[in-house]
């Protein structure tokens, strides 16, 4: 049953609506259909909405109709709906707090609504909705546009005066919002920045603290302080605050790579596997994430490695090496490492899982020369060796490599070769060349190899 | 206060998905590809589907089964299964229907259970968007 206020409400909604264009992005004409239907019924005119079904229609459409109200499916083809709301907010800066935008989808992880809440959108509706759900956060989002309450107003009235400069009224202005709701954190958010321009940052990083105090998981205070820790460059402060950053707003990538740098700066490499396994189960990895989380995985690998603990390491790296599939960036990473603490048979097991097609890369034929190196067969490496320079590659892996076996092997005039061209074309690594061509000189001569 | 455990749960982590299997009982035709069906809306009494064209026909009587997908089971485990008769059917584009069917006969608590499932979590969304954003 309607009560007499929901009339009323349904009343003043169906009044805002009925002038306001409408946009409605999703793939399937089904959800369009529903979304429209619930449109109409509220009150809005057929002619003011638009419906769409990609990304590209939307920004077009966005463009030519500067829409009031924006529905988007999360999932709009190869795209995120979430990427319409950048189109909105550019068209017209100044009324793009009167905007609304919402998402509509079946996509229910948490991934997907934190990054949602990081964009600062009006509502998240799950499919399948019911009209009531529609509705009513429909309607809550036109009314917190249309009348904030004095909470959200002082702060608008803060954030005018921030944007042009006035920093004692917008001080003001935040100060009063503290007084206004329980739980102030967006207050002492603004609050924080005013100190912040103000460059009184230890009292900006308490106002932030303070906005945590009231609400630990308050995005914009996490983000503030993170900032101003990074630029007091107190990275283990900062660490702490961006663990939880990624932790409740997983899916942003260039986050993500932070949270790993800073967990590699601080040791944490336990961590970092527990990185991997909030990661494993995001439902969005694209090509940044998957790169940033690899390289983690390798670093964190080596550290073990160098600790002696060669079984975690070498899980480390088949996970790296099963995340970034087919990635010969990686798969070189890992090689090296294990060349440089001398494991021939883990590396050649790396090795292996190189792609067919970079058979013939330079990075696969030094990584094989390497491991030939450590495998001792040493006339078949100069031969190796030679075919390689041969065919032009040039590495100073294989000139290092080159010098010290075809000492060993007492080719004299190999070793002049070959140190010539090192210098020649690595001249910034001279010196280093100097002293193997000058230990390679004064070793003492071993038995002639027959196959040089 | 607002606490993270108040309205954060880890284990949302993967969204909720569903495996509709859709019979018209009248003429016995069956939606064999599943990926096809997909839930758009429910309400008290019915269930909105889009389905692959031909699959029913206007006041027909449909068998609907709702699973949740398993990796581990070859078959998921059924939330609910429903009679009910297309009250509504239109073209939905790109060969698909949008169709309207009223629920006649189904398990109360699983009903109840299923319209939760969706209505907590959106309550979930809500209270998350609310403490992130600080309003």
């Amino acid at each position: 049953m309607v009560s007499g206020r929901d009339s009323a409400e349904a009343k003043a909604f169906a009044k805002y609506i009925e002038t306001r264009k409408i946009l409605i992005a999703d793939p399937s004409a089904s959800a369009r259909s529903g979304l429209f239907k619930v449109f109409n019924d509220l009150g809005a005119k057929t002619s003011q909405i638009t419906l769409v079904n990609s990304f590209k229609q939307g920004v077009e459409q966005i463009t030519a109709l500067k829409p009031h109200i924006v529905v988007a499916e999360y999932e709009l083809g190869r795209r995120c709906g979430l990427d319409l709301l950048q189109a909105q907010r550019e068209q017209d800066p100044g009324t793009a707090k009167q905007m609304i935008f919402v998402i509509a989808t079946a996509n229910t992880s948490q991934t997907a609504v934190a990054k949602a809440a990081e964009e600062d959108i009006d509502a998240y509706i799950i499919k399948p909705f019911t009209v009531e759900i529609v509705r009513k956060t429909l309607m809550k989002a036109a009314f917190s546009k249309l009348h904030p309450s004095p909470y959200l107003a002082a702060i608008d009235a803060g954030k005018a005066s921030l944007e042009e400069g006035r920093l004692d009224e917008a001080e003001n202005q935040f100060a009063k919002a503290i007084t206004l709701d329980p739980a102030p954190a967006l207050a002492y958010y603004y609050l924080g920045q005013v100190k912040f321009i103000r460059k009184i940052t230890e009292e900006a990083r308490g106002s932030y603290s303070q906005g945590l105090e009231y609400n630990k998981i308050h995005y914009k205070c996490l983000v503030g302080l993170y900032e101003l820790l990074m630029a007091q460059r107190d990275h283990s402060q900062a660490y702490e605050v961006v663990k939880k950053i990624s932790q409740y707003f997983p899916a942003n990538p260039k986050r993500l790579g932070e949270v790993l740098r800073l967990a590699i700066m601080n040791a944490k490499y336990e961590d970092v596997e527990r990185y991997y396994g909030i990661f494993i189960n995001i439902d969005e990895r694209d090509d940044i994430l998957i790169k940033y989380i690899c390289a983690a995985l390798v670093v964190c690998g080596r550290y073990y490695l160098e600790a002696g603990s060669r079984i975690r390491a070498l899980e480390l790296f088949q996970k790296a090496a099963a995340t970034g599939t087919g990635r010969v960036k990686i798969l070189r990473e890992i090689v090296q490492v294990l060349v440089d603490h001398g494991l021939a048979k883990e590396a050649r097991n790396f090795l292996n899982k190189f792609p067919a097609e970079s058979h013939t890369s330079e990075d696969y034929l030094i990584m094989r020369f390497q491991i030939l190196n450590l495998e001792g067969n040493h006339s078949l490496l100069i031969s190796e060796g030679r075919d390689l320079l041969a065919k032009g590659l040039r590495d100073p892996r294989l000139f290092t490599i080159m010098l010290n076996r075809s000492a060993e092997a007492n080719l004299d005039m190999a070793v002049d070769n070959i140190y010539n061209d090192a210098i020649r074309f690595f001249p910034e690594r001279k010196t280093e060349f100097e002293e193997l061509y000058q230990a390679a000189k004064n070793k003492p001569k071993g038995p002639k190899n027959s196959n040089a | 206060m607002v606490e993270a455990e108040d309205v954060f749960d880890p284990k949302q982590f993967q969204s909720i998905r569903l495996e509709i299997e859709f019979k018209d009982l009248t003429t016995g035709t069956e939606v064999r590809d599943h990926g096809r069906i997909s839930l758009q809306e429910i309400s008290e009494k019915t269930l909105v589907l889009e389905v692959p064209e031909k699959s029913c026909n206007a006041r027909h009587n449909v068998m609907i089964k709702i699973k949740q997908p398993d990796k581990k089971q070859k078959k998921g485990a059924e939330f609910f299964s429903v009679t009910g008769k297309v009250i509504q059917l239109e073209e939905a584009g790109e060969a698909s229907l949008r169709v309207t069917v009223e629920i006649l006969q189904f398990d109360d608590k699983s009903w109840n259970d299923f319209q939760n499932l969706f209505l907590n979590r959106q309550t979930e969304i809500e209270n998350f968007l609310k403490a992130a954003k600080g309003y």
